[in-house]
């Protein structure tokens, strides 16, 4: 929206109103995304946080494309790059072990439905996760998530198809569905 | 009239289908009530995966300092403010230099024999920077 821009512009200047706006238009669906990705709502407070401050101090050249856009594209190469960080963390090759605590997810997400549907996306393969979180949650088009993600038309339209069929049957044998 | 089945829905839902497709689905469930029951059903399922709302707290608008002008203005404007002090500066330290002017006139052959006439031959100092 062109009206973002304003508000950007705006709140660049000081405007507090105009970024509680900015935020209230964006913000819950940037952390569902972040979360979605990292599992830690820790971490996705301070993810979409750095993606709030890259957006204020950026050089903004052009206004092609939508705010929005651009805060998932931060948000999104932050939470990616810090996924990435954790699995060369973790070493061995044994099987994960049961983890007996509640998922941190329960902390911020406090309907079981909610709980659930987290469950069924963090559920996917990173490569079906990735595309079905951008694309509900970063409300990128195909065309956008293909090239961000660096993969063909075809195989993002693919991958969102079967995401949403394996969380429907995931969601099914859960019972939350029929 | 042969139903459609849910997974040819759920890919008109998300928009997945080449256009010939997608087409044939839209007519068909403007004609099919069954069919157009069960899309809106599995609408709703769908929606459902994009209803997260994490209780995560908006950052507030971090304080930043004012956007300042570019260094080279300040450099810019010391070099200015230097070069004036030093060129007003040196004005007052050195003593002025006399300018002496000879005034020239077309003087008719005879000498002058009027004040006028007499003190448009003296030299005049001329004393710079005396107002």
């Amino acid at each position: 929206m062109n009206e973002d821009w304003d508000l950007l512009a705006r709140a660049r200047r000081g405007d507090n109103d105009a970024w509680r706006t900015l935020m209230e238009r964006h913000h819950a669906r940037l952390s569902a995304m972040v979360l979605l990705i990292t599992g830690c709502p820790d971490r996705t407070r301070d993810h979409v946080q750095e993606c709030c401050a890259r957006l204020l101090d950026m050089p903004i050249r052009h206004q092609r494309g939508t705010v929005g856009g651009l805060l998932t594209t931060i948000a999104w190469r932050l939470a990616v790059k810090d996924s990435g960080l954790r699995k060369r963390l973790v070493s061995g090759d044994g099987p994960d072990p049961p983890d007996p605590a509640p998922s941190p997810l329960d902390q911020v997400l406090k309907s079981e439905r909610e709980r659930w549907v987290a469950a069924a996306i963090r559920h996917l393969d990173e490569a079906h996760r990735h595309v079905l979180i951008l694309r509900f949650y970063g409300d990128r088009s195909y065309a956008e998530i293909a090239k961000l993600m660096g993969i063909p038309l075809g195989t993002v339209k693919s991958r969102m198809f079967h995401a949403v069929l394996m969380c429907r049957t995931y969601l099914r044998e859960k019972g939350m569905i029929e | 009239m042969s139903h459609r089945t849910d997974d040819e829905l759920l890919g008109f839902i998300l928009g997945v289908l080449n256009e010939s497709a997608a087409t044939e689905i839209h007519d068909h469930v403007q004609s099919c009530r069954d069919c157009a029951d069960r899309l809106r059903q599995l609408e709703i399922e769908i929606g459902g995966l994009r209803d997260i709302t994490p209780a995560v707290i908006a950052p507030p608008l971090p304080r930043r300092k004012q956007h300042a002008p570019p260094g080279w203005i300040f450099k810019a404007a010391a070099l200015l403010l230097i070069g004036f002090l030093s060129g007003f500066g040196a004005s007052q330290l050195t003593s002025p230099q006399p300018v002496t002017v000879v005034p020239q006139y077309s003087v008719p052959h005879a000498y002058p024999d009027t004040v006028a006439g007499y003190v448009a031959f003296q030299p005049v100092d001329i004393v710079a920077g005396v107002p």
